[in-house]
């Protein structure tokens, strides 16, 4: 029995009959703050669409902001990869075991001419040979230099470093003079001590 | 305000109903058509479709199925008797997805086919629900009288 039943046509048209509570102030209100909710879709509801068309504008500009920064980036990764590409041709290449040049210090230089005591030339280097850059090293003599077998030191790279920013350093300086005068003599010996004539007072 | 006091449970849920049906209207209100119909039969079916979504979250429908709805038969005389809230009353005591079936056929004048397509069930199970409608109201208006 699939059709409606005479009762139930009763109860259709009682259900017309039933009271309905006055609630349209609270129903209207209810509405009225669904509405301004969207307020854009309510004012311009005449406008079928207007919701659509302002979604698409601003995908439209999104795409455009997005494509924009993708093509900065790009751009900006090529100048990157070309000014990196383009270093080796400007400069010569050096090996990547050995530190970048660093200019000698004036007070290992200065050791250096001490040491050689030939070299008249202030920035004149020994040959190349292992010298130990110690302190005391100016009193060391060239023949005890010469016989000690080569020691690997620590600081040496800014020597050699040196070497290799003035390759023809050497060249240029002139050959050593050949020592004058009396074997034995020093500077100190032509040094002249002021006597204090007071001293002698002092001891009496 | 009386189609959505038939699916609601008291006033306050149909007037939540009846302000979203309103809300819906007036947002769509451009896509309405006046010769597929009158704004009046619109507006009854949005209320309706909202109802029915409200009944849908709130509820289950049951699975069971029936080929043919019993009927128990209730004396035309008793419905006469009884008062249209108080029918109303004893009808929104189903259960609300059965409640939701009954209205729909009873009331409305809706077939099992329409009825299944709108809740999503089979309609089978509208027949079900139907059946189940019939002989509870038939056993609270049998006792009460």
């Amino acid at each position: 029995m699939n059709e409606r039943t005479s009762y139930e046509q009763l109860i259709a048209e009682k259900a017309g009959q039933c009271t309905v509570p006055d609630m349209a102030d609270a129903i209207w209100a209810t509405i009225d703050a669904g509405l301004n909710e969207a307020p854009g879709d309510a004012n311009n509801s005449s406008q079928p669409g207007n919701t659509t068309v302002k979604f698409t504008q601003w995908r439209k500009l999104w795409l455009f902001a997005g494509s924009g920064i993708v093509l900065t980036a790009i751009v900006l990764i090529w100048l990157n990869y070309k000014s990196e590409k383009s270093k080796p041709e400007n400069y010569p290449q050096q090996p990547k075991n050995q530190p970048s040049p660093v200019q000698p210090k004036m007070d290992s230089l200065q050791i250096d001419s001490v040491t050689s005591k030939k070299a008249t030339h202030r920035y004149s280097l020994p040959a190349p040979t292992a010298v130990p850059l110690k302190a005391d090293s100016a009193s060391v003599k060239k023949d005890t230099l010469a016989n000690l077998p080569p020691v690997s030191v620590p600081k040496i790279d800014s020597v050699q470093q040196h070497q290799r920013l003035i390759p023809d350093s050497s060249a240029s300086v002139p050959p050593p003079h050949k020592q004058r005068g009396v074997k034995g003599i020093t500077l100190d010996d032509y040094k002249i001590v002021p006597v204090n004539k007071d001293t002698g007072n002092n001891k009496n | 305000m009386s189609i959505a006091m038939r699916y609601s449970r008291d006033e306050q849920d149909a007037a939540d109903i009846l302000s979203h049906a309103f809300i819906k209207l007036f947002k769509s209100i451009t896509s309405f058509d006046a010769n597929k119909g009158s704004l009046h039969s619109w507006l009854k079916r949005i209320v309706i479709n909202e109802a029915l979504d409200h009944i849908k979250q709130r509820s289950r429908f049951c699975s069971e199925e029936l080929d043919e709805v019993n009927d128990p038969g209730i004396p035309n005389s008793i419905i006469e008797k009884t008062d249209a809230d108080q029918i109303m009353r004893l009808i929104k005591q189903l259960p609300p997805a059965t409640h939701a079936v009954f209205t729909l056929f009873a009331i409305e004048g809706y077939g099992h086919k329409e009825i299944a397509q709108q809740l999503g069930i089979s309609e089978g199970t509208s027949k079900w629900h139907l059946s189940e409608a019939r002989k509870t109201l038939q056993q609270k208006l049998s006792g009460k009288n």
